[in-house]
């Protein structure tokens, strides 16, 4: 057994990982000052765990975010990059077929055109109106930002 | 991203979400973060505008560097060092006195923890009752652990709030293993002393 009292060191080494010295363990269990010491070490250790840590009492998060640059999709080229092909296309098919698709229209009835027509009208009702919808939602978070500085 | 994965995102998952253009994962970064930016902040900066402003300083420059961020350390202890850096960098450029303290025995050799273990052979002569702490004695400790030296707090708050390793510590602060450990037992002896010399085991 360890005759002399552990230094301060030792004991707070005891308190926070304990020991695998046998020389060391015997003179904590038999020593009752080193004893003690080391159950302040630990006793003050779980307080500190345990004591309450401190917050931001505001929405850290939220302050963040509004302050980003406006995230690019990593592929924003692509959709230019389709709406174009598709009007090239288009008119390379108009060039090219032009007499040959009024030819097929003509034989066609109304009502079918109506059936064609009508959705496609339709839906790119909708993309515009989506897309004014983005346009509106950023320019009001713009508007917010530029606010806020 | 589904709520449901969120919390389970390794540093690597997340950092390519947020670098796709996910607003959410970098909400759920701030989220899972703020925990340790605020204990610098608090520990560090006495004003809370200024924290408030520093905290937000922090996010935006994580947001900016993260492309070059390595995962050499987790996310968090990368976080944690520019906090700290941009805490000292306020501090110099507002000329505060706690920069000093904090400073102050940065060369320290860490033989010096063997002069403290002589010097110290005496102060378990301190204890001479038994500390049982309280939910009620949490203010005291709270209050005792303030008036500590800011490194001191500082370290105490990451090492056994935090738990941080001793290798994350000196990520986060550039300060030397010997230099961590020497305040760490200086400011835990400190706090046990002082909570015994000032106060009776009724006030605990």
């Amino acid at each position: 057994m360890k005759l002399t009292h552990l230094s301060e060191q030792e004991i707070q080494r005891f308190a926070e990982l304990g020991s695998n010295n046998t020389e060391l363990n015997s003179h904590v269990a038999e020593c009752q000052d080193c004893q003690l010491s080391v159950e302040n070490y630990q006793s003050m250790f779980k307080a500190i765990e345990e004591a309450e840590v401190p917050i931001f009492d505001f929405d850290l998060a939220d302050l963040v975010l509004a302050q980003l640059p406006l995230a690019k999709p990593q592929y924003a080229w692509l959709p230019a990059l389709a709406a174009s092909l598709s009007v090239i296309f288009s008119a390379a098919l108009v060039f090219y077929y032009g007499s040959s698709i009024l030819e097929i229209s003509r034989g066609i009835s109304p009502i079918w055109i109506l059936i064609i027509v009508c959705p496609a009208v339709i839906i790119t009702a909708l993309q515009f109106f989506s897309v004014y919808q983005d346009y509106s939602k950023k320019f009001s978070i713009l508007n917010e930002h530029n606010l806020a500085t | 991203m589904s709520n449901q994965n969120a919390y389970s995102l390794t540093d690597q998952q997340l950092v390519s979400q947020i670098l796709a253009g996910d607003t959410k994962a970098y909400a759920l970064l701030i989220k899972n973060t703020q925990g340790l930016v605020a204990q610098l902040t608090f520990k560090m900066i006495a004003s809370p505008g200024d924290r408030k402003d520093l905290a937000q300083d922090v996010y935006l420059k994580v947001y900016k560097n993260l492309k070059s961020f390595k995962f050499q350390s987790k996310l968090s202890t990368w976080i944690g060092q520019i906090t700290y850096n941009t805490c000292l960098h306020y501090l110099e450029k507002k000329k505060l006195v706690l920069l000093d303290a904090f400073l102050e025995n940065d060369n320290e050799d860490p033989d010096v923890l063997e002069s403290l273990q002589i010097k110290s052979q005496d102060v378990y002569q301190n204890d001479t009752e038994k500390l049982v702490f309280s939910r009620e004695s949490a203010e005291i400790l709270k209050m005792e652990i303030e008036r500590l030296p800011p490194m001191q707090k500082l370290l105490i708050t990451l090492y056994h709030q935090e738990e941080l390793s001793y290798q994350e510590i000196v990520d986060i602060t550039g300060l030397p293993e010997g230099t961590i450990k020497s305040h760490l037992f200086r400011a835990r002896k400190t706090l046990k002393t002082n909570i015994l010399t000032n106060y009776k085991r009724e006030d605990l």
